[in-house]
């Protein structure tokens, strides 16, 4: 499922807006999204926000309604500096993340088993790791690879 | 049969991140040998949908809005990051053995 031309290394964005921006103007080019998707997805961000805390990380994992989507996809960036993202439980809380994962997903109850990979790969704290240590997106792209997403 | 438990699985769409973590609890249920079924929902629907309907209990990641919900809330952020998963299943596990099937 995971392509190169969805991997960001050192994503440089002022903001978490920018980068869904940045970001999702790729999944669109690729035919991944409609052109609704992007704003869908910042909207949804202000009343429910996707920052978790995975340990001593800080990711983001944006998403939106189904019918935004063509065919699903990931898009997965590692920042250049950390950005600010509101908490999904304690939606008043700031938290600054360093990876991102634009999850475009079309059929949620049909896909459960890439909804699990995705919930392995952010779970596991080492990957993670080495994914923020990565220089290259070719780097990330093998590291990606390798859980089999 | 062994008895099982219908879940309400709240998140901010009612979809993408409900279903992981439906799917990741019913799997780690099924290896105990216990049954469940879930609903997606959002968290603005969650009240209506158990004054109407047959659920044991919530699961959740955003927040929901305060109510009567009348019956267990449990928060499964811990299943998302697999930080206090274990404490999060203990709670689905007390929770389970109170409820008289």
């Amino acid at each position: 499922m995971i392509e190169k031309d969805l991997l960001f290394c050192n994503l440089s964005a002022s903001n978490f807006s920018e980068a869904i921006i940045k970001m999702g103007n790729i999944m669109e080019k690729k035919g991944k999204i409609r052109k609704s998707y992007i704003d869908a997805v910042i909207e949804r961000e202000k009343t429910f926000p996707t920052g978790l805390e995975v340990g001593t990380f800080g990711i983001a994992i944006p998403h939106t309604d189904r019918q935004h989507v063509n065919i699903s996809a990931v898009a997965i960036a590692k920042l250049d500096k950390p950005l600010k993202v509101y908490s999904m439980i304690e939606p008043q809380k700031k938290i600054d993340i360093n990876l991102m994962f634009l999850m475009a997903i079309e059929d949620p109850d049909g896909q459960v088993k890439i909804l699990q990979k995705l919930m392995s790969i952010i779970q596991d704290t080492s990957l993670l790791k080495k994914i923020e240590m990565t220089n290259t997106k070719d780097e990330m792209y093998t590291l990606i690879k390798s859980t089999g997403l | 049969m062994a008895a099982s438990f219908n879940v309400l699985s709240v998140c901010g769409s009612g979809t993408v991140t409900s279903s992981m973590v439906a799917a990741s609890l019913k799997e780690n249920l099924e290896e105990k040998n216990i049954r469940i079924s879930t609903t997606e929902a959002r968290p603005m629907e969650a009240l209506q949908l158990v004054e109407g309907g047959n659920f044991d209990f919530i699961i959740f990641t955003s927040p929901l809005p305060a109510g009567d919900y009348s019956i267990p809330v449990i928060n499964a952020t811990g299943l998302l990051t697999g930080i206090g998963e274990e404490e999060f299943m203990e709670e689905v596990l007390e929770t389970i053995s109170k409820i008289k099937k």
